[in-house]
């Protein structure tokens, strides 16, 4: 194939182009496939690159991640410095004691930052919703675990109300 | 704190230096409860618990799995915490890394866990043997795999050659 010609003023050896971000699967730090890379979204006055967003499939709401939680683009997939805290959705809580709390139902996050806030927990066929502060949270894997017993999540609350 | 919760009023106690019985477990409530490791992943439910027959001191538990798993017996030292509500483990068990995806440094999926190779009956992995459709098996050393939740990543130094069954080696 024939090379292009540049006038780029510099070189682009190391640079990526939108093939190489486009239309991977991107992964997060816990592994998790979050979706397939869908758009690059640029700033339009300082032509720097913002971000991405990710395309999950015809029955979930896409994602849009800043370049910052970016850690790697690879050949094969884009990896993420971070775990998607909307992920967490569907998740089941355990207490510190190992007991079900429920399941999430809800991630509210500080602003647009992938930083919880609280999640909304749901019982099940009770219907009573639990909301949890983020910094009760002790580990997030294939489900989340919380850094107290369930009765005092109840008192937290209770306090709080 | 008590844990159990029986009413004192049943009984009578003949008891030396030993705890009471609230703040003891009961063991028939503890069959059945179920068992997660570290990070919160379902490992399984308590079917056994094992003692020691001289110093009757707590020696492991049996765990099932469900129909088709193989039961998994775990020690006291992993485990962490104990309630009637649940059993929590102190590690994620290797033995759940069987049947996980592994990734080349390039994102690249290389195949799946075949087996885990241990140092002794412990949850230190040495190696791990990942297997793909048409592709002989590869045996890679613990060091150089990252792992997370959902898959294994071989990490940037470790380079992946793997060969198809027609290729000679």
């Amino acid at each position: 194939m024939m090379s292009n010609k540049s006038i780029s003023g510099r070189s682009l050896n190391n640079a990526f182009t939108s093939e190489d971000l486009l239309g991977k699967p991107v992964r997060d730090l816990s592994g998790r496939l979050i979706g397939i890379s869908e758009k690059v979204f640029i700033d339009s006055k300082t032509l720097n690159f913002l971000g991405i967003s990710v395309d999950k499939g015809v029955l979930h709401k896409g994602i849009i991640i800043g370049k910052g939680y970016i850690d790697k683009v690879t050949p094969h997939a884009i990896f993420l410095k971070t775990q998607v805290a909307f992920e967490i959705k569907g998740m089941s809580v355990f207490d510190s004691l190992g007991m079900k709390v429920g399941t999430v139902t809800m991630v509210n996050l500080r602003g647009e930052r992938n930083s919880i806030k609280s999640l909304e927990v749901s019982e099940g066929f009770s219907g009573k919703k639990h909301i949890i502060l983020g910094e009760y949270i002790d580990q997030i894997g294939e489900n989340v675990m919380l850094t107290v017993p369930k009765k005092q999540i109840s008192h937290i609350l209770n306090e709080k109300e | 704190m008590p844990v159990n919760n029986m009413n004192i009023k049943n009984f009578d106690s003949i008891i030396g230096s030993e705890r009471s019985m609230d703040n003891t477990l009961d063991m028939q409530k503890l069959i059945g409860s179920h068992v997660l490791s570290r990070s919160g992943t379902i490992v399984g439910r308590v079917r056994s618990i094992h003692f020691h027959p001289e110093t009757l001191n707590l020696e492991g538990i049996l765990v099932g799995r469900g129909i088709g798993m193989k039961k998994i017996y775990i020690g006291k030292r992993y485990i962490r915490t104990a309630s009637h509500e649940g059993i929590i483990l102190t590690m994620e068990p290797s033995l759940l890394l069987i049947g996980k995806k592994v990734l080349d440094k390039h994102g690249k999926v290389i195949g799946s866990v075949k087996s885990v190779h241990r140092k002794s009956q412990t949850n230190d992995v040495q190696s791990i043997v990942v297997s793909a459709s048409f592709k002989k098996d590869l045996s890679i050393p613990w060091h150089s795999i990252k792992p997370t939740t959902h898959v294994l990543v071989v990490s940037s130094t470790y380079d992946v050659k793997q060969k198809y069954f027609w290729q000679k080696s």
